[in-house]
């Protein structure tokens, strides 16, 4: 008997003591907001916080694949259309090359650009609904990631034809979308970058705080526009092409550099740059594009991409561009071979190096051309001669000779070649949308050719996940 | 000998007066049987003639004549003077003289005598006025020999006393009506009632072949063998000792049935992967629950960039690597509902319990062991030679018309010597590594306080010469233990320092054995490396990094136990575990190939520092109540766990260093940056309501009933809480008077069964939550924030429902003991990826999907005692196990799901593959309908084959001999797997066509097409991207890649030699014993020419470990 009233006294107190130390439960296992992260209902709560947010897509970008760099637009698509030629065995690149991409090692464009474009619809979503924000800082956030997100589109919709658009962050939603129509894609683009062209900054550059700088790294008004050109030029809006070219021409933060100056072209003060991309690695300070292209004797497992031959075949003799944009390399060893590469970048990677080029992603060479184009087409020849003369003259070339509208489309198209050539995959756009891939393809490359492959194969893993979305023709 | 003086210097504690008094005895008794055989060669006369003299001085004076010694606890007597005055007096009439005046009780134990003031009885518990009941013995084994560290406890009282190195001991109890109970691991326990008992007595253990009742640690508590209700199993230091590894798991694979171990690499640093009962989940983390003497610990590895070398993942160095497996006692691995579900959320995936060495009462004994060796990689791969390789090159080109070398092509282009011909493989894998590992331990104390304290060092060499750089370890483990005088409170202390510094540099040479046979030599006639003109990347560039990586753990536990009443004991866990890693990885110029150097790419050194953190402390009390109800015994446990844990890591990368001597201080960069994940930290807090119940029926029948109320930080508000259950019988069979009749050579037999729910919560926190993260890269100055997850405020739970039957058999009075389990292990509310299309953003979403996986196996344990003889003993173990997974259901399944249902969760779908076409060399398939095509097709469609990877079947058959002082343990373990294939392989080994410029192939390749008509194993060759390439690019994912790693491992095998009595007296030891041991000593496998475990061939397979050792106790 005593045993059991110990016992249930000293259980009484045992039960106490565990209904005590669990009475909060609940609030023994809070660990309050994570210190190193913040989430969706504080993030878009300052200023500060938001701007960090659209510095993150900027800074994804600068270290994205798809913007510089091994795998991006500028290379693969260089090595897809006829702009270079490939020694190293990597399997991706060579794909390109053959253009043998295939569901199986899809492109990895796509996966980035609905990444970023969740980032893009998310600081949309999340700015314009915030209440914190101050308005001007507000405007210019909305304004430069409705600009990436027209940019990106831009790239989406020429690549894969006629991907889905997604404007939510809503994975309920994105999750089933099925593709879009080109058209729809072209109107939401269109949408996104006249929104940008009327809140961005006017004439000049800004950081994220708003304050006016030098560096050309965030999109302005003037960006907004020449994005816009060349939208319309390839939805063959020329009258709007011309005129919105025009904004930027006139502009005079914007010159072509002197023919004496034509090797200062890419570097990172230059006045033609448009809009380029702050580096953000560590160890390329500069850009990438320039460790992949320039040919040395680097041993051989780096990725060597020399001009293919039609390319160098393209330049007319005396061309300024083909001495300080071209380089040479030749082999010490038979077979002695000599190698021309792209040189318009020059600084080679490093931790240490100064900081001299930046990834220039517009530039002001290519409005002449897209005025110039626009004029052609509109059957403006002489306006057209003398934007295209504007490039000759400063690449030490004559002026055209062409007369003849489609001789002085043609001349344009040249021009365009040997001015943009790896850069952005505007060689490989221009065959695309002026209906003249396939002749080149066929010419350069033969049977290996089928023209469904001028679109990409989407990610058949998606296509799993999201049976709307439909695989492009040929890839099934 | 003064041993009042020896007493008197026992420490004066917080203790409370009289407790100290008693403890102060209980030395006595225990010192008195230590030494009582000292005392001898004394008269037994007495002469005194002492006036007014302190009794100190008569007590010396009788001590000279007679070897008597006085033992008291007051010394207040040391004061008392007296007048006596004998002759020739015995030593009774002696002391009567002495006392007369005196209210002095005496007692004479063999050479002792004790004295009490009468006035004052020594009280040590208000129920006992009675003076002690002094006990001495002697506990010896079967053949006569001493027992040393017999545990001898009051039944249903808290403390114990141990036999010394005689196997003596002595005790006084103060309830004559106690039973004591005697036991010792390898022994059967005996109880024996206080009052049978006539001292001095001797008793025998008989050795326990069955160990029916060794103890076995289970979740809170403890039982045996006998009475467990569930399914573990328990390794011992015993057979731990027996392996010359550093990491305990290595020890368990091939021991542990139903538990899976991989080593990721040969490496120092290596990370292992451990499934216990198969994958449970779809792709949670199926880590087990790892606790060291209560206190978790995290298992699995450190963030490290070393990762990428070492583990396909960055989590390397195993922890389990930084606990001496030198300082286990024992490790359980616990396995069903009814061992786990006490975990509760933590139980799905087992509970792995390591229980490190304890103190133990005795006089003090040094324990040291030495042993040193080599380790060397088992096998290098047979690659082509030169001759070989060259012609694979041009028959390449020929295929591809390719007319002329590429200008950097330098293997056939003429610029290096291709008269040349190094053997790689052999060259950078074949040397040797050198083990050193020594241990120290020293323990002893006495009935009311132990303690046990050891050191180790070990040091581990580079197996890769070349590469050079060792890991050193050492640690320290102490354990101090302290009861009261009655033995109702006790406190037990134990800790472990360890402290590990790696400097081999983060690079494997196995990832080089691949170059072209002709490459150039690696050094110049004056020892600098050769570069060749800046046409050879000689892979020793790399030696030059510099690597330290520190770890240090701090394991700490401490529990204090009160006995209530009889039977109810309060008693309370506490402890600190902190684990911490701190990298340095330096890249100095000099690292880099000399054509970096160039000032063109600025290239200055740089360094990576990591940090990794994590601390756990835990807090649990809990009540214990033990009856006897009718016939039966009942326990009964609760408790509540208040857990906090710690997470931190963080990575740095700092660059621009002028001086590469500088690269290791972080502030001497020009930048530093947060790398990779940069930094992370995060607070995990758990709390829970654990209880169990036990009933034993007369040693029949057992009903155990367990649960506990978890709640866990990493779930969404409402999904915090859950309730774990499980109940297990048992029938022991054996103990029924009608199977006693019929089966008399059945010596036990049970049958039992349990069920139980148990979960798993391992994923990362804040997951309920949009989490926006800072990445390292800044944009104008900006730092990043984007959104790493989608949120899902629903996440809960995994829960896996765990059935098991067990059959245990012991036949012959054990000397043929089978165990049998049967487990339905089924998982449900999966915590998984839901896949999404990256159109979302992602390519999953975190969520419970209703999805059911099924884990079905049975494992068997067969041991005999084969031969026992009294000079040659043989008994031999046998482990089966055989494992079925599969996904049973998936909720709205994509068809790539649907296609996996009824199969394992880790299975792949590939092309069915059907040989080389003997007219063009391609490769052909089969298209889903079966015919034969060059390419299948590229949406996977005609992947219709499914490959699993998990294992068929495994086992072990470890045998022990001994013979007088010798003993040889071998032990080897088989598994029956599906891996990548040698093929597949070979293929993957360099390029993906033999051919390719300055990659080398395992000489498999030369059983390849030739000419139209061949019938070969490999297709053609080719040189660059063509039709050879795009035709061999679909064997990845092919059945082909896939085929038979099954093989049978001499795991173990160590030899030991004791050296008998007489020359260890002559060499004043007490023990002393040589002994090899040997790890991976030989593997039989079909696999070919790599490790069927590693199953790679650019990453060091499993070392092969003999090392020669001295064990001493002195």
């Amino acid at each position: 008997m005593k045993i059991q009233h110990i016992f249930s006294k000293h259980l009484y107190i045992a039960v106490l003591t565990i209904m005590l130390l669990n009475n909060g439960c609940k609030k023994a296992i809070e660990v309050g907001p994570s210190a190193t992260a913040l989430n969706s209902s504080n993030v878009f709560t300052t200023n500060s916080t938001a701007q960090s947010v659209v510095a993150g897509i900027f800074a994804r970008m600068a270290g994205g694949a798809f913007y510089h760099g091994q795998s991006s637009v500028s290379l693969s698509m260089g090595l897809a259309a006829d702009e270079l030629t490939i020694f190293s065995t990597n399997s991706s690149l060579g794909a390109f090359y053959l253009n043998s991409y295939t569901p199986i090692a899809p492109p990895s464009f796509w996966t980035e650009f609905y990444q970023e474009l969740f980032y893009c619809n998310t600081a949309i979503n999340g700015i314009n609904g915030a209440s914190q924000i101050t308005p001007a800082v507000k405007k210019q956030l909305l304004g430069e990631v409705k600009f990436i997100r027209g940019f990106i589109y831009f790239y989406a919709v020429n690549l894969y034809g006629t991907p889905p658009l997604t404007t939510t962050d809503d994975y309920t939603v994105n999750n089933v979308i099925g593709n879009s129509t080109s058209a729809a894609i072209y109107a939401q683009i269109i949408q996104d970058l006249t929104d940008a062209q009327n809140s961005l900054a006017d004439n000049t550059y800004v950081d994220a705080a708003g304050s006016t700088v030098t560096d050309r790294v965030r999109p302005n008004k003037q960006t907004a526009s020449a994005m816009l050109a060349r939208v319309y030029l390839y939805m063959k809006d020329w009258k709007n092409a011309e005129a919105q070219a025009s904004l930027v021409i006139a502009n005079s933060n914007y010159v072509l550099l002197t023919k004496a100056n034509i090797s200062q072209v890419f570097l990172k003060g230059s006045k033609e740059t448009i809009w380029a991309l702050q580096p953000v690695s560590t160890f390329y300070l500069n850009t990438l594009d320039a460790n992949y292209l320039i040919v040395s004797a680097v041993y051989k497992t780096a990725l060597q991409l020399p001009l293919n031959k039609p390319l160098t075949d393209a330049f007319e003799p005396g061309d300024n561009r083909f001495t300080n944009w071209v380089g040479t390399f030749t082999t010490t060893t038979a077979p002695v071979t000599t190698f021309y590469y792209a040189s318009k970048y020059k600084a080679l990677g490093g931790t240490s190096v100064p900081v001299t080029e930046y990834p220039v992603v517009m530039r002001l060479a290519e409005q002449y051309l897209i005025r110039a184009e626009a004029r052609a087409q509109q059957s403006n020849i002489s306006g057209a001669a003398t934007d295209l003369n504007a490039i000759r003259l400063r690449a030490g070339l004559p002026v055209t000779t062409a007369a003849a509208p489609t001789d002085i489309l043609n001349a344009i198209y040249r021009e365009r070649r040997v001015e943009l050539f790896t850069e952005w995959g505007h060689r490989w756009f221009d065959l695309k949308r002026t209906g003249n891939l396939d002749a080149a393809m066929v010419a350069l490359k033969g049977t290996a050719w089928s023209s469904y492959r001028q679109f990409m194969p989407i990610p058949p893993t998606d296509i799993m996940a999201d049976p709307n979305i439909k695989q492009n023709p040929g890839y099934n | 000998m003064n041993f009042i003086v020896t007493s008197a210097a026992m420490p004066r504690v917080w203790m409370p007066r009289k407790l100290l008094l008693v403890m102060k005895l209980t030395t006595f008794l225990l010192i008195i049987a230590l030494v009582q055989a000292s005392a001898k060669g004394y008269s037994q006369k007495i002469s005194l003639n002492e006036t007014g003299a302190p009794l100190t001085k008569v007590f010396s004076s009788i001590k000279q004549q007679t070897g008597y010694t006085f033992l008291y606890t007051d010394e207040n007597l040391e004061s008392k003077k007296i007048t006596v005055h004998v002759k020739n007096a015995n030593i009774d009439e002696a002391l009567k003289a002495c006392f007369q005046n005196l209210s002095i009780d005496y007692k004479i134990v063999d050479k002792n005598i004790f004295l009490k003031v009468k006035e004052q009885p020594v009280v040590v518990n208000s129920n006992v006025a009675a003076p002690p009941v002094v006990i001495q013995g002697k506990v010896v084994d079967e053949k006569d020999q001493p027992l040393p560290g017999v545990t001898i406890r009051v039944k249903g009282n808290n403390g114990a006393w141990t036999s010394n190195q005689d196997g003596k001991f002595a005790m006084a109890i103060n309830t004559p009506d106690a039973v004591l109970q005697f036991s010792f691991i390898g022994y059967l326990t005996q109880d024996i009632p206080v009052s049978q008992l006539k001292s001095p007595v001797v008793i025998t253990l008989k050795e326990d072949i069955g160990k029916l009742d060794e103890v076995q640690v289970i979740g809170y508590g403890q039982t045996s063998r006998r009475l467990n209700t569930g399914d573990q199993t328990t390794v011992t230091a015993k057979e731990i000792q027996n392996y010359p590894v550093g990491n305990v798991l290595t020890v368990l694979q091939g021991t542990v049935p139903g538990m899976i171990i991989t080593q990721s690499t040969g490496q120092a640093g290596s990370s292992y992967k451990v499934l216990i009962r198969g994958q449970n989940g779809l792709n949670t983390n199926s880590d087990p629950l790892y606790i060291i003497d209560g206190i978790p610990y995290s298992g699995g590895g450190y963030t490290s960039q070393k990762g990428s070398y070492l583990s396909p993942n960055n989590q390397v160095y195993d922890a389990l690597s930084f606990i001496n497996p030198l300082d286990i006692e024992s490790i359980n691995v616990l396995k069903d509902a009814d061992a786990t579900a006490i975990y509760g959320s933590r139980g799905a995936n087992g509970v792995i319990l390591i229980t490190t060495k304890k103190g133990k009462a005795g006089g003090m004994k040094i324990d040291a062991k030495v042993d040193r060796g080599t380790s060397t990689t088992v096998s290098a791969p047979q690659l082509l030679n030169t001759q070989q390789y060259l012609q694979m090159r041009r028959e390449g080109m020929k295929n591809d018309n390719q007319t002329t070398p590429g200008f950097t092509d330098y293997d056939n282009n003429g610029t290096w010597d291709t008269t040349r011909y190094t053997n790689w493989p052999k060259l950078f894998l074949s040397g040797k590594g050198g083990v050193t590992n020594a241990q120290v331990s020293i323990s002893g104390g006495n009935n009311n306080a132990s303690y046990l304290v050891s050191g180790n060092y070990r040091n581990v060499a580079n197996v890769q010469q070349l590469v050079g750089g060792n890991d050193r370890t050492a640690n320290v483990h102490f354990n101090f233990n302290a009861a009261s005088d009655n033995n109702r409170f006790t406190i037990s202390l134990t800790g472990g320092y360890n402290y590990d510094i790696n400097n081999i540099p983060s690079y494997d040479l196995s990832t080089y054995a691949n170059l072209a046979p002709d490459a150039p030599a690696l050094f110049n006639a004056d020892g600098t490396l050769n570069h060749e003109n800046n046409t050879f990347i000689n892979p020793l560039y790399q030696r030059n990094l510099l690597a330290k990586t520190t770890v240090s753990n701090l394991t700490s536990s401490m529990t204090l136990s009160y006995l209530i009443v009889k039977g109810l004991k309060l008693q309370a866990t506490a402890g600190y575990n902190k684990q911490s890693l701190n990298e340095f990885l330096g890249t100095p110029v000099s690292a880099y190939p000399p054509l970096y150097s160039n000032p063109i790419y600025g290239l200055k050194g740089s360094s990576y520092f990591t940090y990794d953190n994590k601390s756990f402390w835990n807090l649990e009390p809990q009540l214990s109540y033990n009856a006897q109800i009718s016939k039966g015994t009942l326990d009964i446990t609760g408790g509540a766990s208040l857990q906090k844990q710690f997470y931190e890591a963080m990575l740095l990368q700092a660059n621009g260093y002028n001086s590469d001597l500088l690269l290791g201080n972080i502030a001497a960069g020009t930048s530093i940056a947060a790398y990779g994940a940069g930094y992370n930290a995060y607070p995990y807090k758990y709390n829970a309501l654990f209880g169990r119940a036990n009933y034993n029926w007369d040693n029949k029948y057992l009903l155990n009933v367990s649960g506990r109320y978890d709640g866990s930080s990493k779930f969404g508000q409402d999904r915090q809480f859950h309730l774990f259950y499980a109940a297990g019988a048992a029938w022991l069979f054996s103990s029924e008077e009608l199977i006693k009749k019929a089966l008399p050579f059945l010596s036990f037999g049970k049958l039992r069964a349990s069920y139980g729910e148990t979960g798993n919560d391992q994923i990362l926190p804040y997951l309920y939550l949009e989490n926006f993260r800072t990445s390292s890269t800044v944009y104008q100055g900006i730092p990043s924030l984007l959104p790493t997850n989608l949120p899902n405020p629903y996440l809960s739970w995994e829960t896996t429902r765990k059935l098991n039957f067990g059959l245990e058999l012991q036949f012959f009075k054990g000397r043929i003991g089978i165990e049998g389990n049967y487990f339905i292990n089924r998982t449900d509310n999966t915590l998984a990826g839901t896949p999404l299309s990256t159109t979302t953003g992602f390519t999953f979403i975190q969520q419970n999907i209703a999805a059911k996986v099924q884990n079905k196996g049975i494992d068997i344990t067969l041991n005999t005692a084969n031969i026992q003889g009294r000079d040659f003993t043989w008994s031999s173990s046998f482990t089966f196990s055989r494992q079925r997974n599969k996904l049973l259901s998936y909720p709205n399944a994509t068809p790539a799901i649907t296609r996996l249902l009824n199969s394992a969760v880790g299975s792949v779908f590939v092309n069915r593959y059907v040989g080389v076409d003997p007219q063009t060399g391609l490769y052909q398939y089969l298209d889903r309908n079966g015919n034969i095509v060059s390419a299948p097709a590229n949406d996977g469609t005609d992947r219709v084959k499914v490959i699993n990877t998990s294992p068929d079947y495994f086992g072990s058959m470890s045998n022990t001999f001994s013979y007088k002082g010798f003993s040889l343990n071998v032990l080897f373990r088989g598994i029956k797997q599906v891996g990548n294939s040698a093929f597949g392989q070979v293929l993957t080994s360099g390029s993906i066509i033999p051919g390719y410029p300055g990659i080398n192939y395992p000489v498999a390749v030369l059983d390849h097409w030739k000419k139209p008509g061949d019938v070969a194993t490999f297709g053609r060759y080719g040189s660059t991207f063509g039709t050879t390439y795009f035709n061999a690019s679909p064997m990845f994912t092919t059945d082909a890649y896939y085929g038979d790693a099954s093989y049978i491992r001499l795991q173990n095998a160590s030899l030991g030699y004791q050296l008998p009595k007489e020359v260890l007296t002559k060499l004043h030891v007490k023990n002393l014993k040589v002994y090899v041991l040997g790890e991976n000593l030989a593997t039989i496998s079909r696999y070919g020419f790599l490790d069927p475990e590693t199953q790679s061939f650019n990453r060091m397979p499993p070392l092969r470990t003999i090392t020669f050792g001295l064990q001493a106790t002195l």
